[in-house]
């Protein structure tokens, strides 16, 4: 245990990118929103609007109009994983066989084991969690930001700070990091098992292989198959892990009917998630590419 | 004594070409033995055996394990130096002792600190800021601070100038070398190991051509360096190899009668490189 523990630091060591990554991205959206708020100045409600807004943002409204900011600021923060979970996993083993370091870990008692599945922890777990921390660092900094332009009249003032909101949407972003590593394993297997095989360019080779065979596949039994296969891989997630397939996150103002949810934790279906079929399928197609990798870096033969 | 390295018919096939061709020899504990050969002798292939890096036909134990099935319980008793460019680049000095202390249930971080503050490595230098040298002597410190029954190096001083070259087997002799501690060595630079050597294995063409202790060779092997006009006389008991050097003729005897060579020249004990030359080229050069 003692040597996974070591061999997670011995990535976060190597790979910078894993908190540097959302970081940028944090900045850039703090930044921009500190640049619009400066250029803009107060923002300027018309009376009409004003009326307008405190009569029709109900509290319950206005608790999902919160609910709604915080998930579409995790947004960029969820794209910036899957970039930083793409790089980081296609250069992981592919990085030590280029510089040959990969002869002083191996000349140290961790198995081969232990070394990959730090990195998939890494790759499913860490990064989504760091991507996480910093989504909910930065909604901080612009909901306080947002208090100072929102009139105190209104009733999303409240909710904007409302602790049950918040503890409600670091539960389900806590949740949203484990179900992203479990659903998302087939992709981080792929990457490691190209990165431990690759003679070259692992990039290319990563996204050249689905392709090459999306393209034979189309040519000999003009099917889309594998095309739908990745596809659903990335679609599905949402589909699958929101309630009504994420389509619940829009908030009319207007709209008389709402299916708004009560609390953040309401946006996710934890049971729901692990009851589907693909899930399974996909731990179980991301654990055998796992193995694969694994296996290339036990027995494959280094160049010494 | 006990036996550390016991190999049997060692083969290894690459495609038509046999890196190791049933090589068969022994390390005992407490030597240093040189394993020499050209290029693609099967040096390095016979180094990954032993290490575990790769699956070899024929008997294999190291340390009474069979490297290749058991690699990651031998990993912790022996330690292993490819050569100078295997650390990784972004390391920090400073992470790289803490993540072996981590990982190695037999290293002595305070040796490796100890070995350290005698050099210029700063602790929070990145392995990219040192020299070629410090690169070394850091894989040299923290190998060194590992109590490890056997240590191979595969070429260590590949690529170093003279002066850390001595400064490393310097090092490797005071701070590691003890009784209990055996270490294979490959090296291209014989001359430089030659002082150190208990015991020299020639490997050529995946097979084992000299395997003796290095307080042996003179008792079998002769240099004579001969007056042209013994030159003929010379050539008669039959050298391994004859060259000429400022008009004296210089032959290498295995086996011959040093009581005769003394009457035709002056006889010396061969260096490991003129020893290394006639067994190679296979006779006559």
């Amino acid at each position: 245990m003692n040597k996974f523990i070591w061999s997670l630091r011995r990535e976060v060591w190597e790979s910078r990118a894993i908190w540097m990554a959302p970081a940028i991205c944090a900045s850039i959206m703090i930044l921009s929103t500190l640049a619009g708020v400066l250029k803009t100045g107060n923002m300027q409600i018309d009376a009409d609007l004003l009326s307008k807004l405190s009569t029709e943002l109900t509290p319950e409204k206005a608790r999902g109009l919160t609910i709604v900011a915080l998930i579409s600021m995790g947004v960029p923060f969820l794209v910036t994983g899957l970039f930083t979970q793409f790089f980081y996993a296609l250069d992981s083993m592919y990085a030590e066989r280029r510089d040959r370091s990969v002869l002083f870990w191996r000349s140290l008692p961790v198995s081969d084991t232990t070394t990959v599945l730090a990195k998939v922890l890494v790759a499913a777990i860490v990064i989504p969690l760091a991507a996480a921390v910093a989504m909910l660092g930065t909604e901080l900094v612009l909901f306080a930001i947002g208090s100072f332009r929102v009139p105190a009249a209104l009733s999303i003032l409240g909710t904007m700070w409302s602790p049950t909101i918040w503890a409600g949407w670091i539960a389900a972003a806590l949740f949203l990091v484990v179900a992203s590593g479990l659903w998302f394993l087939p992709a981080i297997g792929w990457y490691l098992l190209v990165s431990a095989w690759a003679p070259r360019s692992p990039f290319v080779f990563a996204v050249a292989i689905p392709c090459a065979m999306m393209f034979a596949e189309k040519i000999i039994f003009g099917t889309k198959v594998i095309g739908h296969a990745v596809t659903s891989l990335y679609a599905g997630f949402p589909a699958h892990v929101l309630a009504h397939g994420g389509h619940a996150m829009s908030v009319q103002l207007d709209e008389q009917h709402l299916d708004v949810p009560a609390s953040a934790l309401d946006i996710v279906r934890p049971l729901q998630f692990l009851a589907t079929p693909e899930l399974w399928l996909y731990v179980l197609l991301g654990a055998a590419m796992i193995a694969g990798a694994i296996w290339l870096r036990r027995y494959r033969e280094t160049a010494a | 004594m006990a036996t550390l390295i016991e190999a049997q018919g060692l083969t290894k096939q690459y495609g038509t070409t046999r890196a190791l061709d049933g090589a068969t020899f022994k390390v005992e504990a407490g030597r240093i033995v040189g394993l020499i050969g050209p290029n693609g002798a099967g040096k390095t292939t016979a180094i990954k055996a032993i290490l575990g890096l790769t699956p070899c036909e024929g008997s294999l134990k190291v340390l009474g394990l069979d490297p290749y099935r058991e690699r990651d319980r031998l990993a912790e008793r022996v330690s292993f130096i490819a050569d100078v460019a295997v650390l990784p680049r972004w390391l920090r000095v400073r992470n790289a002792i803490a993540f072996v202390e981590g990982v190695h249930p037999h290293f002595r971080p305070e040796k490796c600190r100890e070995f350290l503050a005698r050099t210029n490595i700063k602790m929070d230098s990145r392995v990219r800021e040192l020299s070629k040298g410090m690169i070394t002597q850091l894989h040299l410190a923290l190998t060194m601070a590992i109590d490890a029954q056997l240590l191979v190096l595969d070429e260590p001083t590949l690529g170093l100038d003279i002066l850390s070259r001595k400064q490393f087997y310097d090092s490797l002799l005071s701070e590691f070398m003890d009784e209990q501690r055996t270490i294979l060595v490959t090296t291209h630079q014989v001359e430089e190991i030659e002082n150190i050597l208990t015991d020299l294995i020639f490997v050529d063409k995946g097979r084992i051509a000299l395997d003796l202790p290095m307080d042996e060779i003179p008792v079998h092997y002769a240099q004579l360096i001969a007056a042209p006009a013994h030159a003929e006389a010379a050539r008669a008991l039959k050298p391994l190899s004859e060259r000429q050097l400022l008009g004296r003729h210089v032959f290498l005897y295995e086996g011959a009668d040093q009581g005769v060579l003394a009457g035709l020249g002056e006889v010396r004990q061969p260096s490991i490189a003129d020893l290394f030359v006639a067994k190679m080229a296979g006779g006559v050069a």
